[in-house]
Order: structure tokens, then sequence, then C-alpha cells
């Protein structure tokens, strides 16, 4: 309710009551409303806010799925590679096609898909040994990559002027293009992974000790890994197309709710969806109102927010939390 | 009581980079028996537990777990029949103990991963067997490096297989948690019928409590049977060099030893 009042215009609570009660057919059609602020409520800031709480709460559980399959705490969609090849192959989807228009971002959803799962798939090949303990090969692998990936998007960029700073800000992340028809396309994506993940957190546990001794509980280990990946990999691609790159979610609020909740994969699931759909929503309250009418980047303003947070946690919880 | 056929490995041979791992390894364990592998660092045991556990690719697998070959099992059906205990188990920070141990249900759960009474009950029997129960809700990481071990044999017996293989499980274990460990092992093979195969470096113990013993040397099968039967000194300098001895104590154990001269 709060993040559908701040804005660049300001709108009363009773009038974000009335005009979500005038939604309900015939029981509260007496209720006046301003066409501009219903337009405004219903078909900017109402997406927008789903959006955000869809994005923030799949990339804390792609984020929590690459930490607890590569059992590495620094593993996430950015270092990874996979949001960077996704935003590579949007950027190159962009100079074709127009921005914001429904058939585009059909083709913008694939792109995404089509450069994530290229570079998740190099990342696997290349990084990924199931007898190995430890997987910082995957890590440098994906750095690597998504060096790659960074380097060849914004020479794109300074090939093409005209478009390349629209692409620009996408890519720095934002909610400011969202509309409904777009959260209709990549949101029922994001929330049917984030369900399937849900079902995975006892796996997700037993992994933890390791892929052999995994598979000797009867856990088909590797493709359970293979699965979990490309299920993360999904909505990671989702919510690149729709929101650009947002750093630092899923990196952070997987190991925030662990430090509050314990290591119980079946809780952090439930627990790093929410708060990290919470999050990405209040940030995307400051982004929008600090200075407004103009937007901070939603990635600094994760960064700011959330680093002084995440290290206070660090500190004051420590509660035996290993990093 | 007639024992039967528990674990039956035919001609295992394993090759890695041209080298021969293994060379046609065959035995059999029946139920109620408490088995060592032995042999010097480097001989193969290891390997021969990682493709019992189908770790390795053996093309010419040949392991039959309770008369059923184990390449025609699913993981469900060989963890159902199987416990493995890991040279160098992986253990998770931020895990508890219960927890840890309660892992060694999951061949047993349903898709929703629910856990019953009856998981709840032999996991704590399972840590009293080990005399770790006080540790239960203790974080993992913080036990001592024996505590550990016990802990994580523990698991493998809340999974409650006919067949449990250890590999080096009392390393890390002071004397008297070893002997305890030792006990432990011998009263699941003859007081629960089942099949416990270890791995191990120390031959004297091996000597002591096991019903079987198979010595290993360059991936083959030196010598198998009862130990009283099949160790002599002979076949431990074959073994291990001419400096080993086999000797007698004040209570008629044979006892395994090295003699370096300056």
């Amino acid at each position: 309710m709060f993040s559908l009042q701040v804005g660049a215009v300001a709108i009363p609570t009773s009038d974000i009551f009335k005009a979500v009660l005038k939604g309900i057919p015939f029981l509260y059609d007496d209720f006046v409303i301003s066409d501009n602020w219903s337009q405004i409520i219903f078909d900017i800031r109402l997406p927008r806010v789903l959006a955000a709480g869809i994005v923030g709460a799949g990339l804390s559980l792609a984020g929590l799925t690459y930490q607890g399959v590569f059992r590495n705490n620094l593993a996430d969609p950015y270092l990874l590679g996979i949001a960077s090849g996704s935003a590579l192959a949007v950027t190159i989807a962009n100079f074709f096609l127009p921005l914001g228009s429904l058939f585009a971002f059909f083709w913008i959803q694939i792109c995404a898909f089509v450069g994530g799962l290229i570079i998740i798939g190099f990342v696997y090949i290349i990084g990924f040994d199931a007898n190995s303990r430890n997987f910082s090969k995957i890590i440098l692998t994906g750095i690597a990559l998504s060096s790659l990936c960074t380097a060849l998007t914004f020479f794109l960029l300074m090939l093409e002027s005209e478009k390349g700073l629209s692409i620009l800000s996408f890519l720095f992340g934002s909610f400011n293009l969202v509309e409904w028809r777009l959260l209709m396309v990549a949101g029922p994506i994001i929330l049917f992974g984030i369900f399937l993940l849900n079902l995975f957190g006892h796996s997700l546990n037993i992994l933890q000790i390791g892929l052999e001794e995994s598979q000797t509980l009867g856990i088909n280990s590797k493709k359970m890994s293979v699965i979990l990946i490309l299920i993360a990999s999904i909505i990671t691609c989702s919510a690149v197309a729709l929101a650009g790159i947002i750093g630092f979610v899923g990196l952070v609020i997987p190991h925030l709710c662990r430090l509050l909740f314990g290591n119980d994969y079946k809780n952090l699931l439930i627990t790093s969806a929410f708060i990290g759909a919470i999050f990405l929503i209040l940030i995307d309250d400051a982004v929008r109102t600090i200075i407004a009418p103009r937007e901070i980047p939603i990635g600094a303003m994760t960064a700011l927010i959330g680093s002084p947070l995440f290290v206070y946690f660090l500190v004051t919880k420590r509660r035996g939390y290993d990093l | 009581m007639k024992k039967s056929i528990a674990l039956k490995i035919k001609n295992l041979s394993l090759k890695k980079s041209n080298q021969n791992i293994l060379t046609e390894v065959s035995f059999t364990l029946p139920t109620s028996c408490l088995a060592s592998i032995i042999g010097p660092t480097g001989a193969g045991k290891t390997s021969i537990i990682r493709s019992i556990m189908n770790f390795e690719n053996n093309n010419n697998n040949d392991i039959h777990i309770n008369n059923k070959l184990s390449t025609e099992m699913n993981l469900r059906e060989i963890a159902k029949q199987v416990a493995y205990v890991h040279q160098n188990s992986l253990l998770p920070a931020g895990l508890k103990v219960y927890d840890y141990v309660l892992f060694a249900r999951s061949p047993y759960l349903g898709f929703f991963g629910n856990h019953t009474q009856e998981d709840h009950q032999i996991v704590k029997e399972s840590l009293m067997l080990v005399d770790c129960l006080q540790y239960a809700n203790r974080d993992l990481i913080s036990l001592s490096g024996g505590e550990q071990r016990l802990v994580i044999i523990a698991r493998a017996i809340a999974q409650q297989t006919p067949i449990m293989i250890l590999d080096e499980p009392a390393a890390s274990l002071d004397f008297a948690l070893s002997s305890k460990l030792t006990h432990i092992l011998q009263n699941l093979a003859h007081e629960d019928n089942k099949t416990v195969l270890i791995v191990t470096h120390d031959i004297n113990d091996a000597m002591k409590f096991s019903d079987y013993i198979i010595l290993l040397k360059n991936g083959k099968v030196l010598v198998q049977g009862e130990p009283s039967i099949v160790i002599n000194e002979a076949v431990l300098q074959e073994l291990y060099g001419p400096q080993a001895r086999l000797s007698e104590d004040s209570a008629g154990n044979k006892v395994a030893w090295a003699s370096y001269q300056k």
C-alpha cells in the first residue's frame, strides 16, 4: 500500500483504498477518485510494485540456489555470468527491435534465455567438476565470461549512440519500463520458477554434504544440480529481460536470511523469496522518491541500502554463521 | 543360521589414464560379517568401494548387492541397501548434528520429504548408539574431529541398510574411541546381521576384529579369507616389504610390526 502511495506524485492512503475498493464490481461504485490517480495506481505503480516483488523474490531464490548447488557463498546470478550473458543478448536484440513493445518483449525474453543459458552452459562445462569439493573454478569461469559479456555489451553500446543510452539505462536496472503486458509474460515464468525451487528444499539441504555423498542417500545429485541450475537461470534471464541487471539481491539476501533463520534450505527458500521481494519493493520506492521526478539507478540503491544493512547483521547476529 | 550372500564382486577392474587401478578383484561377503580391506597406500582399496557405490566408470561392473546387479538398481534402491561413510566427509557449516543424521532417512522419504515419527526415533537411537545424543542440537562443525566422525557413522547407522561400507572409519579417532567404534561395528555385524566392510590401514585391528580380510597389492587381491588362516609373515612381507614382521602377544593374538635397523 505504501509503495502505491509514493513516487513523483504522492497519493493519500485514503485514495489508494478507494481506488482498490472501487475495483470490486457493484460494491463501491459510488467512490469518487480522479482518473489520473486511478491510472497512476493501476497502470503505472501496481505493475511496477508487483514486478519489483517478483524480481526480488526470483533473484534471491536464484542466488540461494546457485549458492546451494555450488556450495559456494559467492555464487550469484551475476558472478556466474548468467545476467551478463542475458544482458548481452538483450542488447543485441534491442538493436533490432523497439524497446517496450510486447512483440519485442517476447523476443527479448527469448534472447535473454538463450544468452543466459549459453553462458551457464559454458560455465558448467568449463568450470563444473562433480568430484571437486571446491567450486572456485566455476566462480572464476563465471567471472571471466561475465567480464567478456559486459565488455562486448559496452562495445555494442558504443557503436550505436542513439539507442545506446536507453539500452544502457535499462541495463543498469530499472522498473521504469514495466507494464502489465510485459509483467504478464515474465511474471508467471518467474513465479513458476519460484514455486518449482520451493519443491527442492530437502534436496538442496542434502546437496550440502557433496555430490557423491548425497548420491549415497538416493539423490541423483548431478541431475538434480542441472535441474536446479536451469530453473534458477530461467528465473534470472526473465528478471533481466523485465528489469535489466539488478545486482546484490541474489548475493546478499540469501546470506541475510541465513544469518537470521539458519541454514535449512526449506526455510531459506521461503524466507529469501519473501525478504527479497520486500527488499526490492522498498528499494524501488526509494529509487523513485528520493530525487523525484528523476530516478536513481536501482543497482546503486540496492548496494547503498543493502550493504550497511548486511554488515550490521553480519556483525551483530553471527550465531555460528560461517562464510 | 545359514548366512546368505550380501555382496558379491566378480572380476572388478578399473583403468585410469591407461593405468590399471584394479585388476579382476573378486570377493563375496555374507550377512553377519565384519570384513576389512587392507593394503599399502595406493593399493586400490578406496577404488573398490567407490566402484561398489557406482562412483567410478567401470564398464565391466559385476557387482551384486543382495543378489541384484548394482547397475540395474537405481540410486534410491542402492541407498536402501548400502550405507557409505566417505574418507573425508564434507560437513556443511551451520547444520545441527540431529539434522545431519536425519539426512540418512532420505531414501525412505516421499515426494514432499516429510519425516515420520519412526525416522526421528531411528535418528535418536543411532546417535545414542555412538554416544552422541547429547550433541544433537550442536552445530556439526563445532564438534571435535573424533566426535564428528562418530556422528558421520551415526548417519550411516540411521540409514538402516543391510550393508555398511566405511572408508577409514577410525581416522581421527583416539585409541579409546577407535576401540568403541570397533565394538559398535562388531555388534552391527553380529547382532544386527549386517555386512560391514571397512577400508583400513590398521592391520592389527583388522586381524583382531575382522571375520574376513582382503589383502590388496597393486590393485589385485593378494590373499583373502579368515585373518587367522590367510595372514602370515610371508604375506605381510610381500605386502609391505622385508621389514614386516608377525609375532604373537601374550594373549596369543597375532601382532604385525615393522623392523627398521640403523
